[in-house]
């Protein structure tokens, strides 16, 4: 398999910190946005991308390369960040508070104009609530694929399912998404067609 | 192409121009085009999302994080290494426990251990060496309880010794002894 930067880990299993080193600088961003659009807040999501950088440290003694090192890392985040969600919910389920403290779905169609919210970086915002609406595995599929350029198969693999249950929970999450952005939508596609196709497909 | 599958294929988000079948099939189907066309406008809305990126000090804060954890590692590995000579020493110390607590058979003459009060007890143990405390134990006690059987013999017999002879003629022949 020719890929360096399995290369660079092998090297760095027989000793050559420097080589971790210039893993996490090929990676840090990477995974520091990963994080971001999986937990909720930028200090968690940078506090967890530096657990992902140290487990891949402590990798070193049992890494094989059997898949492309991307993989094998986003792997590790995906279920590091998909472990701290399962907690954060279980506490707030113990806690007796609602799971989803999430905004409500019906938020998104308060939402300005388009080019407003462009000019406004609101947009942005209502992507972030759209995708914090979705459920963890979802979002981890949508991310991988859609913001990490992953195939369906690394993603797959990266999140521990098949491809078809990853195509799955893509299509759910795409098709939750244009409901959550369904004011927007109707903005970027074209008065009238919004959401209407994808509710037609499905 | 049909359209169900052009369909689970552009809902996946598999982009229209991506294969050449679904991109005839984009164009020659007017459902199929609209399912496309919004699919191009939330992959356009989606691109909005700029990433996250690290804040000031994170690289401090991670390489801090990693000495610490080299440090974590290099005592672990001490530890470690320190436990693995401590179970290889297990078998020596054992070794060495055998053989000074082996009794000694050829250097020094043991002291022949008095058998006559136990002889059933030592065929039991055939020639084997009474070694066990225990056992030794048992053996004292049962030389002991022979010094005492031997003792009541004595006196028994010089209380035979005091009797007269005549007086035990006399004793006989009342109770019609031959």
């Amino acid at each position: 398999m020719n890929d360096p930067d399995a290369e660079l880990m092998l090297t760095f299993c027989r000793g050559r910190e420097d080589a971790f080193v210039e893993l996490y600088r090929r990676y840090r961003d990477r995974i520091v946005a990963f994080c971001r659009r999986i937990v909720g807040t930028d200090a968690q999501a940078e506090e967890a991308a530096q657990d992902v950088f140290i487990k891949l440290y402590r990798a070193r003694e049992g890494y094989a390369p059997r898949s492309r090192f991307s993989t094998f890392l986003y792997r590790i985040a995906a279920n590091h960040c998909l472990n701290l969600q399962a907690r954060v919910e279980h506490k707030v389920v113990q806690r007796g508070v609602e799971v989803d403290a999430r905004p409500l779905p019906g938020q998104a169609d308060r939402a300005p104009a388009p080019h407003a919210a462009l000019e406004q970086g609101e947009l942005r915002d209502q992507l972030a609530r759209a995708l914090a609406t979705l459920p963890d595995r979802q979002r981890a599929a949508l991310v991988l694929v859609h913001y990490e350029g992953l195939s369906y198969e690394e993603a797959a693999e990266a999140i521990d399912v098949t491809e078809s249950a990853l195509k799955s929970l893509i299509h759910r999450a795409r098709a939750a998404m244009m409901h959550e952005l369904a004011p927007f939508m109707q903005g970027a596609a074209g008065a009238g067609r919004g959401s209407k196709g994808a509710r037609h497909a499905m | 192409m049909r359209c169900d599958d052009a369909r689970q294929e552009l809902l996946a988000g598999r982009a229209a121009g991506s294969s050449d079948e679904l991109d005839q099939h984009v164009r020659e189907c007017a459902g199929c085009a609209a399912v496309a066309s919004d699919q191009r406008a939330l992959d356009a809305l989606l691109a909005h999302d700029q990433p996250h990126v690290a804040g000031p000090g994170f690289d401090t804060r991670f390489f801090a994080r990693l000495e610490a954890e080299r440090a974590a590692g290099t005592k672990k590995r001490a530890l470690f290494s320190m436990r693995m000579w401590l179970w290889a020493l297990v078998p020596v110390a054992a070794g060495v426990a055998l053989l000074v607590g082996r009794p000694k058979r050829d250097d020094a003459p043991v002291a022949p251990i008095e058998t006559q009060g136990a002889p059933m007890l030592m065929e039991a143990l055939g020639e084997g060496d009474p070694d066990d405390l225990e056992l030794a134990s048992d053996l004292e006690l049962l030389e002991d309880l022979e010094v005492v059987q031997r003792l009541d013999e004595l006196e028994a017999f010089e209380l035979l010794s005091d009797i007269d002879p005549a007086e035990l003629d006399r004793l006989a022949a009342e109770e019609g002894a031959p």
